[in-house]
């Protein structure tokens, strides 16, 4: 007769109706898997009549077992790090989607204003309230670009200094683990290890939400832990993680001590360098070349132009050269190809004269070009070696400009009468090229018969014969096509005689004004340092919207206008609008895309979580009614010591 | 297959599905409040890409349609000014019609009167503004086009310089469509083609070989110089004779005939041509002879031979000159000779080969005055300040009907060319206004709110809400504990 049956039993329902109590005590604890007390009867042998028999000797609790599936843990700590990566990477991409389409006032919105402006002053050329709209509209661009490009590098810095955090937070979470597991190790098989057990879970979870992460589960609680598909050390002396940046600014994160680095694929740690490096970064890319390509190609178009006060007595370039020795192809802030820059100089009596420089970005450093300019009669081009901009100054009574004018009186060096040429008009031919005029008679404008001249193109193909004897009314103008007209005053002219006309369509075949910033609307060279040029910003005269100081020249205006359907970005591939159009939208297809996938993740997050719930989570209504169970039970063992005792008495009365 | 279901799950299904309906609510109360279902890319990257491209592409067109109306503006101004101008030509037509017909001078006065007031007219109309722009000076529209001033030599026409530019301003609309909008005023009211040059008078200076570029009309002034006689009939140039002389002719073309009645070389008669015979005396040193046509020679005949009698012939020099002799050239009796107006620099090519008289002649260039020229050349003509004989009167003022009809049908071509342009822009307008209504209308079918669909869907989300929190309700209220009490 055995107490102790009785008070096993006494002991297990106790110890049962604890566990049901912890239970429901943590039933809303973040991380708890539900513990299940498992039972085992306690038997002894004992000896009855030469037969063997076994009685029980009461129960015993064997194992407090945690109840969890090692397959939905790992599958929830996979969706988590999926998931941890996507919320992120959603997140900084819909702040991006804010950043380059913030509804009203987009680069997109200004841009469009600015080629809208152009258009009307075509057709109000003097009107100086558009002339000062244009200015206006170039500078919200131009402020509005630089806001992008300021909110992206801020948001870039961001990402930088969570990215710290999130390592130093990985590092710690690293550490603790290496330290529960420790502590695991020592406890291994007590009561005690389930609280751990939890808890090394919880920080796998948390290391899983910065990194991809994959657990191994062993025998005696041991664990293995694969980060970014490489096992890692937790023992004594765990890995740690660091961040080191490239020469392009762009970030990696390697071991400590490590050479390479690790590439991580799921986790916020993964996100955050996804997004430095390429998104973030890569629409800072997009955004500078665009406005790149814009102050290029506008400046372009300005740079060959003037303003209503037409051509300059002297410009600074605003676009510095690194070093004013090396060749330009290798120091300009944009390309410069071999090329031809037409300068004219214009007197004070307006008598213009145009002379080419030829640009070889190869061979020719900056001072270069300078000698080169300075060797034009009347204008001098210094170079600034401390700034590495260059200036061109007219002489005294002297102006120039870049618009390739034409020589209204040519060169008449190998014209031997005393008719005087002269050319008129304004050249519309697509290519720079020479007519050379040549006296094919010899007699008196307007009285000889026959007196014909030959007009030929550079390759010596005739453009058109004319007459200039009898008939001819000496100084009309006579159109020789192209919108040139040539005239003869009254005078004799021998045969032989002839002159070149320079016929300029594009005054700077090589880019070399826009590279260096003279006559340009914008400075910098890209959406972080562009602006107004200051010679323009408070004077809306200056904008060069002709080829000429006339008010209703519209010649220049035209480039610009015609910048709007060119194909300048994207390989050629795109206008300024649609490349900026076609940002907007992939931008809005990886915000819907990686919503997409954040909602399924979400989903599949829920579905697991839901397992996981079904499995490790605590019913209320489950562990009352265990509770009620080990109630009964555990009455139904005081009865039995009750029974016992009983006994017991009844044996003590036979003995008395 | 989920075997168990606790309690947090079910509080997580519910706060799942809760928050799921109350975002989706909130979207559709967003749409349905502003109207619009499109704000950012990521709503709808298509079709924010389409109303994107759809917007700048109206907000062109409306640039574009501003763009005409400006244009247009100055194209009206243009072609009204241009109407005006055109019916001061026409008036001008009819004066001079009634000028040719008239005898009255005192209504050719009148009339010259009211053709003054409208060349000032014209004047205006070619400077004539709008928006501070001048509309007749091409792409120098800053600048009063044309400068005026009188003849700056005698027997020359209105000064008239075109300051502006003789390139067109031009505007750009849409693509491909550029519209010339201030054209040049040299263009409208400048000189036309150039006809053969008229010589007018009695010199016998006519036209010569060569092209001339002298612009209106000119007066052409043949001056005697100097007379040269030759044999020996002892008569020499009179004491006036360089400036009274107006017999002009080289050896041969003129003669004098001396007859000496003395004897003695003391008396006789004289007679030049076929004029009547004047009688001399030795101590006629500035004898007056005149011939049939009235030319006169100034002559000394104090020292005629004695006994001489017959013809003398001599050499009658000129000089001619187109600038009121501020420069001259010597008259050499030639097929063609060129005059230069030394203020000008135009030049004539003159045949003087029948030069045989001093005098003014009047030279015109038909169809090189401009459209100011010919009014003040009207006037002059109709006040016959060239003082011509009837015949030249009535043909001068038929010269000027020609000019005018030509100014007119200039002007008119002009007028035709810029309504055609209006008409122009008037059809790009309405296709752009067709276009604009086409990109108004799929920015609103691709941007706008399908309302009741919209709203059908909040509402099967608001019901879903509304079951949820119901049937959560309901399941979280059943408790064992209810039961063990």
């Amino acid at each position: 007769m055995d107490f102790q049956i009785g008070l096993s039993a006494l002991r297990a329902s106790q110890f049962a109706i604890d566990n049901v109590s912890h239970n429901i005590a943590n039933a809303g604890t973040e991380g708890y898997h539900r513990r299940e007390v498992i039972l085992e009867n306690s038997q002894i042998s004992i000896r009855n009549h030469d037969r063997s028999l076994q009685a029980g000797t009461g129960v015993d609790v064997s194992e407090v077992k945690r109840i969890r599936s090692l397959i939905t843990e790992n599958s929830l700590t996979n969706v988590t790090s999926d998931l941890e990566k996507t919320d992120l990477v959603l997140d900084i991409e819909s702040r991006l989607e804010t950043i380059l389409e913030r509804g009203e006032g987009t680069v997109k919105d200004a841009l469009s204003s600015l080629f809208d402006d152009f258009t009307r002053l075509s057709a109000n050329p003097g009107e100086r309230t558009l002339r000062s709209s244009i200015l206006n509209r170039a500078n919200d661009l131009t402020a509005r670009m630089r806001t992008q490009s300021n909110e992206l590098s801020q948001l870039k810095f961001n990402l930088k200094q969570q990215l710290e955090v999130e390592v130093e937070s990985l590092n710690r979470d690293i550490q603790a683990l290496a330290e529960i597991q420790n502590e695991i190790r020592i406890n291994n098989g007590s009561i005690h290890s389930n609280e751990q057990l939890d808890k090394r879970d919880q920080l796998i979870n948390q290391i899983a939400e910065r990194v991809d992460t994959q657990r191994f589960e062993f025998v005696q609680q041991e664990l293995g832990i694969s980060l970014a598909g490489s096992a890692v050390s937790i023992d004594s002396t765990p890995v740690a993680f660091e961040t080191v940046y490239d020469d392009q600014g762009d970030v990696s994160i390697q071991l400590v001590g490590g050479d390479r680095p690790i590439d991580f694929v799921s986790g916020r740690i993964a996100g955050i360098v996804e997004l430095h490096n390429d998104v973030v970064g890569g629409y800072q890319d997009q955004v500078d070349q665009f406005a790149g390509e814009l102050i290029y190609q506008f400046d372009k178009v300005h740079s060959v132009g003037v303003g209503r006060a037409g051509a300059f007595a002297s410009l600074q370039g605003t676009r510095p050269v690194s070093d004013v020795d090396l060749p330009l192809s290798q120091s300009a802030a944009f390309p410069v190809t071999e090329g031809e820059l037409f300068i004219s100089v214009t007197d004070s009596n307006g008598d213009v004269r145009t002379t080419s420089i030829n640009v070889d970005p190869e061979a020719d450093s900056l001072r270069d070009l300078a000698t080169n300019i300075s060797a034009v009669d009347n204008v001098q081009a210094i170079v600034d070696p401390a700034t590495g901009n260059l200036s061109i100054y007219a002489a005294s009574g002297h102006k120039f400009d870049f618009t390739g004018q034409l020589e209204t009186n040519p060169s008449t060096a190998n014209f031997f009468g005393t008719s005087v040429p002269q050319v008129g008009g304004d050249y519309f031919g697509e290519q720079n090229q020479t007519y050379t005029v040549t006296l094919i008679d010899g007699g008196e404008v307007g009285k000889t018969e026959p007196l014909s001249v030959r007009v030929t193109d550079g390759d010596g193909n005739l453009i058109q014969d004319l007459d200039i004897g009898l008939g001819y009314v000496a100084g009309e103008p006579i159109d020789i096509g192209s919108g040139l007209t040539v005239e003869f005053s009254p005078g004799s002219v021998n045969v032989g005689d002839e002159f070149e006309i320079n016929l300029v369509a594009n005054s700077d075949t090589s880019g070399v004004l826009p590279a260096l910033g003279m006559n340009s609307l914008f400075q910098g060279t890209n959406a972080s340092d562009i602006q107004l040029d200051r010679r323009i910003q408070n004077t809306p005269d200056a904008i060069a919207t002709a080829a000429s100081d006339n008010t209703a020249d519209t010649q220049n205006i035209r480039s610009f206008i015609d910048l709007r359907n060119e194909l300048v970005l994207g390989d050629g591939s795109f206008t300024f609008e649609t490349f900026l159009e076609d940002v907007e939208a992939e931008i809005g297809f990886q915000v819907q895309t990686s919503n997409n996938l954040r909602e399924s993740l979400s989903d599949l997050k829920f579905r697991f979580e839901s397992e996981r719930e079904s499995i490790s989570g605590v019913d209320v209504n489950e562990e009352l009614i265990q509770l009620t169970e080990y109630q009964k039970g555990y009455e139904a063992a005081i009865q039995v010591i009750r029974t016992m005792e009983s006994m017991l008495d009844d044996l003590f009365q036979i003995l008395n | 297959m989920l075997y168990r279901t606790t309690n947090n799950m079910i509080n997580d299904r519910a706060m799942h599905y809760i928050t799921q309906h109350n975002s989706m609510i909130a979207t559709f109360q967003d749409h349905v409040s502003s109207g619009i279902r499109v704000n950012r890319p990521s709503d709808d990257p298509i079709a924010f890409r389409q109303i994107s491209a759809t917007t700048i592409e109206l907000n062109k067109i409306r640039t574009e349609q501003t763009s005409i109306s400006d244009a247009e503006a100055k194209l009206n101004a243009s072609v009204t000014s241009l109407q005006q101008a055109n019916d001061l030509l026409v008036r001008a037509k009819t004066l001079a019609q009634q000028g040719v017909q008239t005898t009255s001078a005192g209504e050719r006065e009148a009339i010259a009167i009211e053709v003054e007031g409208m060349l000032d007219s014209l004047k205006n109309i070619a400077t004539s503004q709008t928006a501070g722009e001048y509309l007749f000076g091409g792409i120098r529209s800053d600048q009063i086009p044309f400068q005026f001033d009188g003849p700056n030599v005698p027997g020359r026409t209105l000064t008239s310089n075109y300051l502006g530019d003789t390139a067109s301003s031009v505007a750009f609309i849409g693509e491909r469509i550029s519209v010339e909008t201030l054209i040049s005023g040299d263009d409208v009211f400048g000189a036309g083609d150039r006809g053969e040059m008229l010589v007018l008078g009695s010199t016998g200076a006519a036209t010569g070989v060569g092209t001339a570029n002298v612009t209106g009309r000119a007066s052409l002034e043949v001056r005697h110089t100097t007379t040269t006689y030759l044999g020996g009939s002892g008569i020499q140039p009179g004491l006036s004779s360089d400036s009274n002389d107006t017999l002009i002719g080289p050896a041969g073309s003129s003669q004098i005939e001396i007859i000496d009645q003395s004897g003695t070389g003391d008396f006789g008669t004289v007679r030049l041509n076929n004029g009547e015979e004047f009688s001399w005396t030795s101590s006629d040193t500035d004898l007056e002879v005149i011939d049939e046509s009235n030319r006169k020679l100034f002559v000394d005949m104090s020292s005629i031979t004695a006994n001489f009698s017959g013809s003398v012939s001599f050499d009658s020099n000129a000089s001619m000159s187109i600038d009121g002799f501020q420069s001259s050239v010597a008259v050499d009796f030639s097929a063609s000779q060129t005059v230069v107006d030394s203020i000008n620099q135009e030049q004539a090519h003159i045949d003087t080969t029948q030069i045989r008289e001093t005098g003014i002649d009047h030279l015109e260039f038909p169809g090189t005055a401009n459209a100011f020229q010919v009014f003040f050349d009207l006037t002059s003509d109709l006040r016959n300040s060239r003082d011509l004989d009837s015949v030249e009167y009535a043909s001068s003022l038929d010269r000027r009907l020609g000019e005018l009809n030509s100014l007119s049908d200039r002007i008119l071509g002009v007028v035709g060319r810029q309504s055609a342009s209006l008409q122009t822009l008037d059809e790009l307008d309405n296709r752009l206004g067709g276009l604009r209504l086409e990109a108004e209308r799929h920015i609103v079918s691709v941007q706008s709110t399908d309302i009741p669909n919209t709203v059908l869907q909040l509402q099967q989300h608001q019901s879903l809400l509304e079951f949820t929190y119901s049937v959560t309700a309901s399941v979280a209220s059943t408790n064992i504990l209810d039961f063990l009490r």
